[in-house]
């Protein structure tokens, strides 16, 4: 769908565009990150620029052949590629966050093909116990030790609360953007909403919420064209280059939600306000919607089924990173309660590359056909 | 018509075969008696353990745990639980050759053939209704992702009870603390499910006797590293080894070690190897190699190579203060050379390279295990700066579909001969 016109959009994505510029003008160390559990407002309350890692697809994913095995996160051979052929020189530090193996593997394969300064890997519950929670508290303040000594700063509370406070108003302001999306009947497209989101991890917040602002603005104010279709859900892990959301949509259906890393899990839940930050954060993390990596799937599955009756989604299409254990189980299991539900799903892998989509088409497309009559028989 | 009987009736009988409690006490009796026999007492007596935990689990004798290979076996057995490790059950099948069918029934009920086959096995054994099942079950976060999302569907399965034992990654008196403060809880979850109260001085029982065991543990890896080697790959990497994962703790495990010694030292004594004349020691690196039949170990045997030590048989833990229980446990898990950053496990390697003499080391890679084999090519780079040569060997634990006798002698052979010249 070609959408309507935003100023606020097409400010976003050339800014993306031009983000390495826009961090360096920032005149702050920039440090790097790869996965949703990163808390970003430490890295920001020490005064660094976090930057997401989000390499581009297909561009050195074999580069990474000779230094990890193939059958391997598609995602993490491409950041370790575009790292091998020098990407990712401009980055002061990198954190790595205990999520899966595939992060271990890549913490470790950096340091030893790559290196760097100062290259941390934070501890991640999979668990949210009152002990989980107070663990995960220890390990944040070990984290803050390293960065502080690394960057000779000084971590304050009231700055992490600051820090807070700022990453949760892009939060809000990225939940009510779909909220706003939907009731103003999809003036900005699904694939625009997704590089919204991925904006957000590779510009300075600031910037960030100020034109998301003028953006929720201007869809308050547009009309809309939209084409009614099988509305789809999306779940699945990275989601970098939304090609597949375009490609649903070439097919006819609409894509009216998602839960993806690089979705609504990254920001549909606040950090609660605490007395004491550290606190506020480890419970956030690993309260919220989880990832698959986490223990409680069921908290996954039900945000799932919220979206799907908040957004009235007809069917689900699966599109999960090949390799990914965590989502690989996970999806019998969430198929199996769907199909309780009468909801449809589709299951798809990508490999982090838009090379393999046209051999996915035909599938897109009866399972929308499929959708299609489901909703003309409702 | 035999064909047909063979094709259809065998496996249907098989199946109602393993589902009876008295086909394990005939198993277990029948084992010892043959191994015995063949001068293996030790594997009669892992044949005769895990033959009555899976008949005394069949029998509902008491709480059925089932645990992962790295899950503190012995606070289960501290706490009079029945045990049951599909893990082992994987391997087993694809001995027997049920994995096959296993497998595929797994794959029919949408798991990806990306994922670790033991666990598609496991999985589909469990389908076909051939595992007990569990009350509780109770895995640890690490090794690897795919066996904490096996453990907690198979909890969904059955709507019992799952406790995951987060691990965490650092080893830090803070990452203790959490473990052990874990450990306490499940102890108490337990007890509470069993209707009792906590037995310290049981619990203190079974770390006595994996500590007796892991004495006869270090006297076997120190036997190991006479040549000729006295105990195969084929021994070591696979009952012995479950008896390492599952053993410790149960008065078996201390029988089964301290036979096992026994029989190596007579072995040594005596000048026997795996391998009659023994030209190269290999290290073998990744928890598991392949157990359907296959010719990886024998190739090697043949060509005078002896697969002397394993990773997974290193005694990396401290012995256990039987006075805190939950501590000591957590501080075990946490000692696992293969938890942490790769250094750990790298670091090992190097360490057993020198220890056992090694002239080659064999990377086995599994498919769909990330947590081994994503380090793998920095663990070869690390030796070959040493001048060892490494061998990545790919191929499959479980499943027999993913083994190609041709490319694997090929690959063998390859590396015997970088072997022969660096002599």
């Amino acid at each position: 769908m070609a959408g309507k016109n935003f100023a606020s959009l097409d400010k976003i994505q050339s800014l993306t565009e031009h983000n390495l510029e826009i961090v360096a003008d920032s005149r702050k160390p920039v440090i790097g990150w790869f996965c949703a559990y990163t808390p970003e407002e430490i890295l920001l309350a020490a005064g660094l620029c976090p930057y997401r890692i989000v390499p581009e697809p297909a561009k050195t994913i074999t580069l990474a052949d000779s230094y990890i095995e193939r059958s391997f996160c598609p995602y993490v051979r491409s950041c370790l590629g575009e790292a091998l052929e020098g990407h990712y020189r401009f980055l002061s530090g990198l954190v790595v966050v205990n999520s899966c193996d595939p992060m271990r593997r890549l913490y470790d394969a950096w340091r030893y093909y790559i290196g760097g300064d100062f290259v941390s890997l934070l501890d991640l519950p999979r668990i949210d116990s009152k002990l989980a929670v107070e663990y995960y508290r220890e390990c944040l303040l070990r984290f803050i030790g390293e960065l502080e000594a690394h960057y000779r700063v000084s971590i304050s509370a009231a700055a992490i609360s600051e820090a807070i406070l700022a990453h949760n108003k892009t939060r809000s302001l990225l939940k009510e953007l779909y909220h706003l999306n939907q009731d103003c009947g999809m003036p900005v497209p699904a694939v625009q909403i997704h590089r919204v989101v991925k904006a957000s991890t590779v510009l300075p917040g600031d910037t960030f919420n100020e034109l998301l602002e003028g953006l929720l603005s201007e869809v308050s104010h547009a009309g809309s064209d939209f084409q009614e279709g099988p509305r789809v859900l999306v779940s699945g892990s990275i989601l970098d280059d939304p090609m597949i959301i375009e490609l649903i949509e070439q097919c006819g259906a609409r894509v009216v939600g998602d839960d993806l890393c690089t979705g609504t899990r990254q920001f549909w839940q606040l950090v609660e306000p605490d007395g004491e930050p550290l606190t506020a954060l480890s419970r956030y993390y690993l309260g919220r919607t989880p990832c698959p990596r986490m223990k409680d799937a069921q908290r996954r599955f039900d945000h799932v089924f919220r979206l799907i009756d908040d957004f009235r989604v007809d069917g689900v299409v699966f599109y999960t990173l090949k390799f990914c254990d965590p989502f690989l189980y996970d999806i019998p299991v969430l198929k199996s309660q769907l199909g309780a539900r009468g909801i449809p799903a589709l299951i798809l892998e990508g490999d982090y590359t838009p090379g393999t989509l046209g051999r996915v088409r035909t599938r897109i497309q009866a399972f929308i056909e499929m959708l299609r009559q489901d909703v003309r028989a409702a | 018509m035999f064909g047909q009987l063979k094709t259809t009736l065998m496996p249907k009988v098989t199946r109602s075969l393993l589902r009876q409690p008295l086909t394990y006490e005939l198993m277990g009796d029948f084992g010892r008696y043959s191994y015995s026999r063949q001068n293996k007492t030790s594997q009669g007596i892992w044949l005769a353990f895990t033959s009555k935990e899976l008949k005394a689990a069949l029998q509902r004798k008491g709480l059925v745990v089932w645990g992962n290979a790295f899950a503190p076996f012995e606070m289960f057995y501290g706490l009079d639980l029945i045990t049951c490790h599909p893990e082992t059950l994987a391997a087993l099948a694809a001995k027997t050759g049920l994995s096959r069918n296993a497998i595929t029934c797994a794959e029919a009920g949408g798991y990806s053939s990306d994922t670790c086959s033991f666990y598609r096995c496991a999985l589909g054994l469990d389908m076909e209704g051939l595992i007990p099942r569990p009350d509780i079950i109770v895995s640890t976060s690490y090794l690897c992702d795919g066996g904490v999302k096996f453990f907690h569907n198979i909890s969904r399965r059955y709507g019992c009870d799952y406790y995951l034992l987060d691990v965490p990654y650092h080893n830090t008196e803070n990452a203790r603390r959490y473990l052990a403060s874990q450990l306490e809880e499940l102890a108490s979850i337990i007890v509470k499910k069993q209707g009792k109260s906590l037995d310290l001085d049981k619990l203190a029982g079974a770390l006595r006797l994996s500590n007796e065991a892991r004495e006869y543990a270090l006297r076997i890896n120190e036997l190991r590293r006479a040549v000729p080697c006295p105990l195969s790959g084929s021994d070591s990497l696979s009952y012995v080894l479950d008896m390492q994962f599952f053993g410790f703790g149960s008065e078996a495990g201390v029988r089964f070690f301290k036979t096992l010694y026994e029989e190596l030292k007579a072995r040594v004594e005596s000048g026997q190897g795996a391998v009659d004349q023994e030209k190269y020691r290999v290290l073998w690196l990744h928890h598991i190699r392949p157990y359907y039949p296959n010719e990886i170990i024998s190739r090697l045997e043949e060509m005078g190579a002896s697969v002397c030590f394993g990773e997974s048989n290193h005694v990396y833990w401290e012995p256990l203060d039987e006075a805190n229980p939950f501590e000591s446990l957590a501080a075990k898990m946490l000692a696992n050379p293969s938890g942490g950053p790769l250094e750990r496990r790298s670091g090992l390697a190097l360490e057993l390279v020198d220890r056992y003499n090694i002239d080659g080391v064999i990377h086995f890679s599994h498919w769909g295990c990330r947590q081994s084999c994503g380090g793998e090519y920095v663990i070869r780079d690390l030796m070959r700066e040493r001048g060892m040569p490494v061998l990545i060997l790919n191929g499959d634990g479980a499943d027999s579909r993913n083994y190609s006798r041709e490319q694997t002698r090929l690959r063998l052979d390859a590396f015997l001969e970088m072997l022969e010249a660096k002599k």
